[in-house]
């Protein structure tokens, strides 16, 4: 299978001259979902943000489809784990209106209104649409973000750890929603998180990163079959596994 | 909650005014010193009636709603402009730092020769009072945007001008408000200061002229009524008018601790 | 309830301690008010002399030089000066509105003039719409004047209250002489002299053409209060005053030399202005008649209750 995302011999300084990350190197096939699994400190989200077009690289450059990153691009859209990624001065159904307002999508008001209702609907949050972010809970606001984000229908996702303020519940709720999602929308997904176990319930492949200088340690296929059971023995094995790195 | 201080300030205002009523039939002052309020009313409800003090009102109203439009304008230009270009950012820091502090009414004396008596005048005055607390807090405003709304907005692909409608704007509107209610203040009181002072064109000199006028011509109960509507304007603006723009915004976003 | 009744006596015991400063009683300071202009020169000459502190022992003379005469009514109104000069229609205003204060002598006549340098402005009937008229304010002499020649010749005397600047005296001559922002001036001495020295200046009106004859710019008033409780230096003071009028007028070269402490002017010109035609300083009270006939016909005093011995202390001051 082509190559859909490539990220190719990647350094990237502190201003004061730190190495952050080093050689990073790896590539992402269509529609696979991804784990960047490291601590804090590992340059992970440096590493997204790069992807995201939000950074240039000191050395080295992404590809997509082939072609060299040059910016932001609303075909590869981040979720970030900060809660305010919202606006405060828009309803959730204009959160998401917004993403399709920017990306052209849908010709008239009322129709990009009927697509935002659907997209909240699928991330379960149908009674929320005239709430304002503040009254919503931690966990609803990433919905509404994973909402926004599918509405523009991106052809990547960046992930950077969100669900990683949320209670253990809610997490795992959400877990299960984004695979959902992901299995019905067929995106390629690049997951940051420092969750050993959210990355294995999550990715068919989890690249575990060193810090100091940010580094690939080893890039890790995950055949468990989905549904993944956390219980499952095989499961738990591999988390121990990974956790050794 | 908001009726419970509307009852408060109506039982105030009550007692307080019963209070002066009871010292006007004291009969300890003249009345030339501590008139009735029912001549205080009186006189009010006629130079409302005929027009005297309605014309009057209307001016002043009306040449602070162009002093505020004309400093919002401005203001805008200025921060974005220092938001943008680090030279545009330490001249408008200099030209804040030099005028901010500088009471309008100090400037009075250069005004008059710069532009003589009359509208313009009170208009820079106005403005002078107005665009500084207004550059001051937008540019806060500016500068305190979380920068993930901006990480967003380029996400989405959206144009520089694009961030600035859709993005800064809602997301500096707390400090606007806060910015524009100073100056509202400021710009109040620097007008009717400026009215009195001037004694500009008789028949329109706005409310200071007004109670200028009540004054040469010892009418105490004029000069109290021309004070009542200050006051009443004052509250009216601060209380309701940009008490109803934060519940509609601000307040209602979650935007104002 | 208990605490209204705490509140009311608070109220009580406050009204209490205001009136106190009104009460009727000795004082050990008088205060006297007048404002910048030549037509007040006997005051500065009795001053200067200290003919008033020579005769009222134990008794402060504090002398105060007030804005305008709204200022010199309203501190006169709060107790703060015993003794203040004015024009007659501010005087009338106050009566009018209740002031318990009555005409203690005159003080001087003087030309007054509206001035315009503007060459096709030689009537009242020259001035349009756009010309702006200074004068000191609202109710003030000047004003009083410029409506009665309105009246007279337009039969309107509100005629140009809209194109009215209140400018005081110093500021309408700046005003006039760089010819920004107003057309014509009407003022007083010494303005009205300097402004006449300029080339291009001329008057269109005088004082006396406006009230068609001659009348007391200046008059001194005191209170009820002060003239009740303090008769011995109500007259020690008519007779200071007297002196003080007395000795312009027979010593003008040496009343000139003193008030060059007094004026920016040499003692020359000082001269020239105190012996200008029409510049007279005199104890009656001339004009009132005019000046009470005409204001209550244009409104600007509704009482009907103006008979002499209302206006003055000393009728016989009084002159037709």
């Amino acid at each position: 299978m082509k190559d859909h995302l490539q990220i190719k011999n990647i350094y990237q300084r502190y201003e004061q001259g730190q190495l952050v990350l080093e050689n990073i190197d790896f590539s992402i096939v269509k529609n696979e979902f991804v784990a960047i699994l490291g601590p804090s400190g590992c340059g992970k989200t440096t590493l997204l943000k790069i992807v995201a077009g939000f950074l240039v690289a000191d050395q080295g450059a992404v590809y997509v489809n082939g072609e060299k990153v040059i910016g932001t691009n609303p075909d590869r859209i981040m979720v970030f784990q900060d809660f305010s990624q919202l606006f405060p001065w828009k309803t959730v159904l204009d959160n998401v209106i917004f993403a399709l307002q920017a990306k052209n999508i849908g010709k008239t008001f009322a129709e990009r209104k009927r697509l935002a209702r659907y997209y909240l609907e699928k991330v379960e949050l149908s009674d929320a649409f005239n709430y304002y972010p503040h009254q919503l809970s931690g966990g609803m606001k990433q919905r509404v973000a994973l909402a926004r984000t599918l509405a523009a229908d991106p052809e990547i996702m960046l992930m950077d750890e969100p669900f990683g303020s949320l209670d253990n519940q809610t997490r795992s709720t959400l877990q299960n929603l984004l695979l959902d999602i992901w299995q019905e929308a067929r995106k390629t997904v690049l997951f940051v998180t420092h969750d050993v176990t959210e990355a294995v319930v999550l990715a068919d492949r989890i690249v575990v990163m060193t810090k100091n200088p940010g580094r690939v340690k080893e890039i890790i296929h995950n055949k468990l079959a989905r549904p993944r059971n956390r219980m499952n023995p095989q499961f738990v094995r591999l988390t121990e596994i990974i956790s050794e790195y | 909650m908001r009726n419970n201080k509307l009852i408060h300030r109506v039982f105030w205002i009550i007692l307080l005014a019963l209070i002066w009523q009871i010292i006007f039939w004291s009969g300890r002052f003249s009345p030339l010193v501590f008139p009735s309020l029912l001549d205080i009313g009186g006189t009010l409800i006629d130079s409302l009636l005929n027009g005297e003090l309605t014309q009057q009102l209307l001016f002043s109203l009306s040449i602070i709603f162009q002093g505020l439009v004309i400093s919002l304008v401005l203001a805008v230009f200025l921060s974005l402009a220092a938001h943008f270009s680090e030279i545009a950012a330490s001249l408008a820091d200099t030209l804040v730092a030099i005028a901010h502090p500088l009471p309008g009414i100090a400037l009075m004396p250069l005004v008059l020769i710069w532009f003589g008596v009359g509208r313009q005048a009170i208009i820079f005055i106005i403005i002078h009072s107005v665009l500084w607390p207004l550059v001051l807090n937008l540019r806060t405003g500016f500068s305190s945007i979380p920068e993930i709304y901006n990480l967003v907005g380029k996400n989405y692909a959206l144009s520089r001008m694009q961030r600035m409608i859709q993005i800064m704007a809602p997301a500096s509107l707390p400090y606007l408000l806060v910015g524009l209610k100073i100056g509202w203040a400021r710009a109040w009181r620097a007008l009717i200061s400026a009215e009195m002072l001037f004694g500009a064109v008789s028949s329109s000199g706005g409310l200071g002229w007004y109670i200028f006028q009540k004054r040469v011509f010892f009418d105490l109960p004029g000069v109290f009524s021309g004070i009542i509507v200050i006051v009443i304007i004052g509250i009216l603006v601060e209380d309701f008018i940009f008490d109803k723009i934060e519940e509609r915004t601000i307040k209602k976003w979650g935007m104002k601790s | 309830m208990r605490k209204l009744i705490s509140l009311l006596l608070a109220i009580t015991i406050f009204s209490g301690i205001l009136s106190g400063c009104g009460a009727n009683r000795k004082k050990n300071t008088i205060t006297i008010a007048d404002q910048y202009g030549l037509a007040y020169a006997p005051i500065q000459i009795m001053k200067d002399k200290n003919t008033l502190e020579n005769q009222t022992d134990g008794i402060r003379i504090e002398w105060k030089k007030l804005a305008n005469t709204a200022a010199i009514r309203e501190a006169m109104l709060a107790g703060e000066v015993d003794i203040g000069f004015m024009a007659i229609p501010p005087f009338l205003i106050g009566k009018d509105k209740g002031m318990p204060w009555k005409i203690i002598s005159g003080l001087s006549m003087s030309p007054l003039g509206l001035m315009t340098y503007k060459e096709d402005i030689q009537t009242l009937a020259d001035i349009s719409d756009d010309d702006r008229i200074a004068l000191p304010q609202p109710g003030s002499i000047q004003h009083i004047l410029l409506a009665m020649a309105a009246e007279r010749e337009f039969g309107d005397a509100g005629r140009f209250d809209d194109q009215l600047v209140t400018m005081a005296h110093p500021d309408g001559m700046n005003a006039l002489l760089t010819r920004k922002e107003i057309t014509a001036h009407f003022t007083s001495p010494p303005y009205v002299f300097k402004e006449s020295r300029d080339e291009g200046i001329h008057q269109i009106l005088s004082g006396q053409e406006a009230l068609g004859g001659e009348f007391s710019f200046i008059v001194g008033v005191c209170t009820e209060d002060f003239y009740q409780s303090h008769p011995e230096i109500y007259s020690v003071f008519v007779q200071a005053l007297d002196q003080s009028i007395g000795f312009i007028n027979n010593n003008p070269d040496l009343a000139a030399g003193i008030l060059t402490g007094y004026y920016d002017l040499s003692q020359e010109e000082i001269k020239q202005y105190i012996t200008w035609p029409g510049m007279v300083y005199s104890d009656k009270v001339r004009g009132l008649d005019e000046f009470i006939i005409f204001m209550q016909r244009a409104n600007y005093i509704d009482s009907e209750n103006m008979e002499l011995t209302q206006l003055l202390w000393e009728v016989d001051l009084y002159e037709k």
